[in-house]
């Protein structure tokens, strides 16, 4: 069992590597963060504080760990390579399994890497312009940041492997999280259960807290289940 | 084939595809959807005395707050409409692109570009007809009595709101001749159409971030909801972002003209 999901794993990163589509993502989450976070850090309105200004650039970057997680199943649907794939590892739960671990080796990666190359262009950009760091911001704020990206991601990965196709997946995802959310955000206090709000804490602080960022985890766990389980079930049921 | 024949021609082609269902029920259904959950939320803060609960308590705002979600509609529609051309079959019915039917039919490439430039703005702008009056209705009825007084320039802004979808879309489809793929026009258009935008994040870097298409765009429509100081007059911007998107579409005829399909 353990040995199956690992090759299936392997198979999957393999797969997962091979996609130019995969690379030009990373390499392009890796790119928006120097780009964001330099502009936040030179842009006089309050930066003096590494951390904080790369979590002000966390919301753009789940783009691209979103868009890894759609890719890592969508492609599959493109051009029928998943009748292959099934034709391989034949039991179905085994090949989310390791399109799952295959996708989060790399949305770690992409996002310690799009994190880190933040933190350093603030820290060089800041350095620049003479200004005094004051402080770094609680570091734990950064591992949240990081588990938040991450996790925002398998729902790309559930949402492609409900819908089989990549582009529609990426406008369900992207638009839930990045333009509904905030639009709901703004009229009722219950949007902080979405997804995108509360998995926030992970990283962001809330004004005023109903939620911890344990609880926010939690929240966003549940979505990440539900959806996840909805799409376990179809990918078994369905034909392919 | 004549001009007339070819924006037919687009127009089937692009009403009939199955994004392009899913792209006007977003651009319809999503706004509508948005504005009814404002709209409960702002009668209720009204009538429990708390008006500072919410972020407005108009329900002209209610409905404006909800143009994001059409825009990514209109997104949507502008890119498939090209991408759909590039899209190859599956191998086993012989992996052909439908890009190489269409300009066997209208060797014009110009020809089709235009059509297809037309038929996705009608359906934008169908889209839009039916979204905005229903959205400001919707609110209206749903806020009625409780609402402070009708703020002026609704219906030039729903116009804005409108023309800003058009645009959008027309953007999108001439970022999607360049790319020849919708994978990362939708993610960057996606993204960028949040009221909360990269181009919002430049702006705290320079006043020049005005200009930017999505920013001049939305002054057409958003008043007091952007979150950004410097904005240009609504007709200013809404010319600035006119001239972006033609500037976009004449690149792409050229691109179009140029290279191999």
């Amino acid at each position: 069992m353990i040995r199956a999901y690992g090759r299936a794993a392997a198979t999957e990163l393999a797969k997962l590597s091979g996609l130019p589509a995969v690379l030009a993502t990373v390499l392009g989450t890796i790119g928006a963060a120097m780009v964001i976070t330099g502009a936040l850090a030179v842009s006089p309105v309050g930066a003096d504080e590494p951390v904080a200004v790369v979590l002000q650039a966390v919301p753009y970057l789940q783009a691209g760990t979103i868009s890894l997680g759609v890719l890592a199943v969508g492609t599959e649907y493109t051009d029928g390579q998943i009748h292959t794939t099934l034709r391989c590892v034949p039991d179905r739960l085994t090949v989310l399994a390791g399109k799952t671990l295959a996708y989060l080796a790399w949305a770690t990666g992409t996002a310690v890497a799009a994190l880190a190359t933040g933190l350093l262009t603030t820290r060089v950009t800041l350095a620049t312009r003479d200004v005094p760091v004051v402080t770094d911001g609680p570091p734990e704020n950064i591992v949240g940041a990081a588990v938040y990206l991450v996790l925002i991601g398998l729902l790309g990965v559930a949402l492609a492997t409900l819908t089989r196709a990549v582009v529609p997946a990426l406008v369900v995802t992207l638009s839930l999280i990045l333009v509904v959310s905030p639009a709901l955000d703004a009229i009722t206090p219950h949007a902080r259960y979405l997804p995108g709000r509360a998995g926030g804490l992970l990283y962001l602080p809330d004004p005023a807290p109903v939620l911890t960022p344990t609880t926010g985890l939690l929240v966003l766990l549940g979505w990440v289940v539900v959806t996840g389980g909805g799409a376990v079930a179809a990918f078994r049921r369905r034909d392919a | 084939m004549t001009f007339p024949n070819t924006v037919a021609a687009e127009i089937r082609k692009t009403a009939t595809l199955p994004a392009t269902m899913v792209a006007l029920t977003v651009a319809v259904l999503g706004p509508v959807a948005i504005t009814l959950i404002n709209a409960v939320g702002v009668r209720a803060a009204l009538r429990s005395g708390r008006p500072e609960l919410t972020a407005y308590t108009s329900p002209v705002e209610a409905v404006f707050s909800a143009v994001p979600i059409g825009t990514v509609g209109a997104v949507v529609l502008g890119v498939v409409a090209v991408s759909g051309e590039y899209t190859a079959n599956r191998a086993n019915i012989g992996g052909g692109r439908q890009i190489t039917t269409t300009l066997t039919a209208t060797p014009s490439r110009l020809g089709v570009l235009a059509g297809k430039a037309i038929a996705v703005g009608l359906l934008v702008a169908v889209a839009a007809l039916v979204a905005i009056p229903a959205s400001l209705a919707l609110a209206g009825g749903i806020i009625g009595g409780d609402a402070p007084p009708t703020p002026d320039g609704v219906l030039s802004r729903s116009v804005g709101a409108g023309i800003y979808w058009m645009l959008t879309a027309l953007t999108a489809l001439a970022v999607t001749v360049f790319t020849r793929n919708g994978i990362a026009p939708i993610i960057v258009l996606v993204v960028n159409s949040s009221l909360v935008s990269v181009s919002v994040l430049l702006s705290h870097l320079t006043p020049l971030a005005r200009f930017l298409p999505d920013l001049a765009g939305m002054s057409m429509f958003a008043g007091d909801l952007l979150a950004f100081d410097e904005a240009l007059a609504p007709l200013t911007g809404g010319v600035v972002m006119a001239t972006w998107t033609a500037g976009l579409l004449a690149l792409a005829g050229a691109v179009f003209r140029w290279r191999d399909a």
